[in-house]
């Protein structure tokens, strides 16, 4: 691990030569000059429709400068297509899109200084390791000797300067990755869209381009909007995770702030494990409504995570609790989990190994949570946040 | 299992016969091309290259075979750029108006022949273009166009549009993505294409016989009188050249297309 960390410091090192030539204000023609570090992007009200299907249906957010924002969703949430119209390479039905407050909605893709890394790299297989980084600064009529100078630094950036001669085929998909990352990073944008750009790497392979991903965009100081499936990809690298599903917006924010307060049984229910149950107010505290009686008045919808669960021992307390039966006990690694058959219906636990101790199925336990950790939904769906101390 | 061993063994026996029966012409062509005798005969009773000669320095012969160049030649240029250009316009169509579309573009090939012969050859006639190598460029395009727009069109159809996209994300224009980035990436499509509307522009008859005159002849329209008028050996030396060309052109495709294809892996 710590080696893996010196290893970048030293990518961050080889970045060096990029930071010097922008303090000196060396931009070479064609290059915006302007941005010393990421844009900000504003989306209005965008909307992409094919035929009566609506791919994107009035999504809004804004992106500050230098901020990694994630589109997380499932495919067909839109989360793509977004991230395309923002790139200009998908023509929103209605909208606006935003650059540092221009609007450039109206801009060719070519025009709008964007890096993009596209899903499956496209890189071009045709030329090699060199030519495909050095092809923006080509397209900006950028000197020969000044190419050089710049493809090289960015290639050191991504450790992959020894390589500049290979075929892209000759390369893994990390290493392919990479290039694709230099090629997008190479003409300086200040703002990276990424589109997937882990799905076709194994875990190991995306975890250590993720942390290197993220502190290339810490150093560079660029904003990135990501679009990935990955909860665990998108919490890990991400200021702000905007949840989309069917086209809409769901929920944004930092990553802590929806998975402990989403708005909506929707969001908690895709971020993470959840357990949704009824409960109900009374003089003392809270109840639990049994399974079937969950029309009786005044019940509200509430939400407990599997982690926030604990095994109460006989004497014990807490503001909620709930009685069950185990129906399996599982150990994946890490945690216990659980299983239990409650009047509730089936709650899943999480516990640590020493505090699920020798637990075995068909066993009585006690469950119980603070109603801190719980969410609770009004009859519209909505979190109430209001009545959660 | 026994009957997939049956099944297997009349397929190989009926891709042996089929390739027999299409080499089974030029092994009896080829030998008589050499033949030393005044017709053709096979076995060839006695062996000569007077034929190849009379082939190569007879003004007919040679004029036939310059002008076949001179229109295939063309012809795979027209058809080439035509195609490609339409290929290129299919491919931002909608998949079920593409389809349709390529389906139209097929038409000549369905057609027959002689009767897009015979109405060019009505309209040639009226415009008086008839008897001229420019009417037959414009019929063999016709003709030809077909394999150019499906072979790129498949050609593109594999590419990832991806490619395309990132081009212009990185500051390329759409003439200068398609330059730098799509042609090089579908070159073996256009050029699989050109080369089949070469072949098949040079080994073309229909069209060629109603659309060419006196000065105009083609190496097929040529060996056709040859058959019909005189029967000379000089029609086999002819054939015998054109099927070595033709494997030859082939070959050299299928050479080309394996570098490409290496090229690309490596």
């Amino acid at each position: 691990m710590s080696a893996l960390l010196r290893q970048n410091d030293r990518a961050l090192v080889g970045a060096s030569p990029i930071f010097e030539e922008r303090e000196a204000g060396m931009n070479g023609p064609g290059v915006s000059t302007k941005p010393k570090m990421g844009a900000g992007i504003t989306v209005r009200n965008l909307s992409r429709h094919y035929g009566t299907t609506k791919a994107v249906d009035d999504v809004s957010f804004s992106v500050e400068a230098g901020e990694f924002l994630t589109l997380l969703g499932s495919s067909g949430s839109g989360k793509s297509t977004t991230l395309m119209m923002i790139a200009g390479l998908v023509e929103p039905s209605a909208g606006q899109i935003l650059i540092d407050g221009k609007d450039v909605s109206q801009l060719v893709p070519e025009k709008r200084n964007l890096g993009v890394v596209f899903q499956s790299y496209a890189l071009f297989p045709h030329m090699n390791v060199f030519d495909n980084v050095a092809f923006p600064l080509k397209m900006r009529g950028i000197s020969r000797a000044e190419i050089e100078r710049r493809v090289k630094a960015t290639l050191e950036m991504v450790e992959l300067d020894s390589r500049r001669g290979y075929r892209v085929g000759q390369l893994s998909g990390g290493q392919q990755q990479r290039i694709a990352l230099a090629r997008a990073l190479v003409f300086e944008p200040p703002v990276l869209l990424m589109d997937e750009p882990m799905g076709a790497l194994d875990r190991r392979l995306r975890e250590q381009l993720q942390r290197e991903v993220k502190e290339i965009q810490q150093s560079l100081g660029i904003t990135v909007i990501y679009v990935t499936h990955d909860q665990e990809e998108a919490m890990l690298m991400s200021d702000r995770v905007g949840i989309m599903a069917e086209g809409r917006m769901q929920q944004i924010g930092a990553p802590r702030e929806i998975y402990e307060a989403p708005r909506t049984p929707f969001v908690a229910a895709f971020l993470g494990e959840s357990n949704f149950l009824r409960v109900r107010q009374t003089a003392t505290g809270w109840e639990v409504c049994p399974d079937g009686a969950a029309n009786s008045a005044g019940s509200l919808e509430a939400m407990v995570r599997p982690e926030d669960l604990h095994l109460l021992s006989p004497g014990q307390t807490a503001a909620l609790s709930l009685e069950g039966v185990v129906r399996y006990v599982e150990f994946p690694g890490g945690a216990m989990r659980l299983l239990t058959d409650t009047p509730a219906g089936p709650v899943e636990v999480r516990l640590h190994r020493h505090e699920a101790g020798t637990l075995r199925e068909g066993e009585r336990v006690t469950l119980g949570w603070s109603d801190r950790d719980m969410v609770l939904f009004g009859a519209e769906g909505r979190a109430r946040q209001e009545t959660a101390p | 299992m026994k009957q997939a061993r049956g099944l297997n063994f009349a397929i190989t026996l009926s891709v042996i016969f089929a390739a027999v029966m299409m080499i089974l012409p030029n092994a009896v062509i080829i030998p008589a091309s050499f033949n030393g005798e005044n017709y053709i005969t096979f076995p060839p009773t006695s062996l000569s290259t007077r034929w190849y000669e009379t082939f190569l320095t007879d003004p007919v012969w040679r004029g036939a075979t310059w002008n076949s160049l001179v229109v295939a030649v063309l012809t795979a240029m027209v058809a080439t750029v035509l195609g490609t250009l339409a290929a290129l316009g299919l491919m931002r169509l909608s998949v079920r108006a593409r389809s349709l579309l390529v389906s139209l573009f097929l038409l000549p090939t369905i057609v027959p022949t002689i009767i897009s012969a015979v109405a060019l050859y009505g309209l040639l006639a009226q415009m008086g273009g008839r008897g001229g190598l420019l009417g037959i460029i414009i019929g063999h395009t016709i003709i030809t166009l077909p394999f150019v727009v499906v072979n790129v069109v498949a050609a593109l159809q594999q590419m990832d549009v991806r490619m395309e996209h990132a081009a212009r994300s990185l500051g390329a224009s759409p003439l200068r993505a398609f330059w730098h980035v799509t042609l090089p990436v579908i070159w073996p499509g256009i050029a699989a294409g050109a080369v089949f509307a070469f072949l098949c522009s040079f080994s073309e008859i229909v069209m060629s016989l109603f659309l060419s005159g006196a000065g105009s002849m083609t190496l097929p329209v040529q060996m056709w009188s040859g058959i019909r008028f005189e029967i000379n050996p000089t029609v086999a030396a002819a054939s015998s050249v054109f099927v070595v060309l033709s494997c030859a052109i082939v070959a050299l495709m299928g050479f080309l297309r394996r570098k490409q294809g290496k090229a690309m892996k490596s």
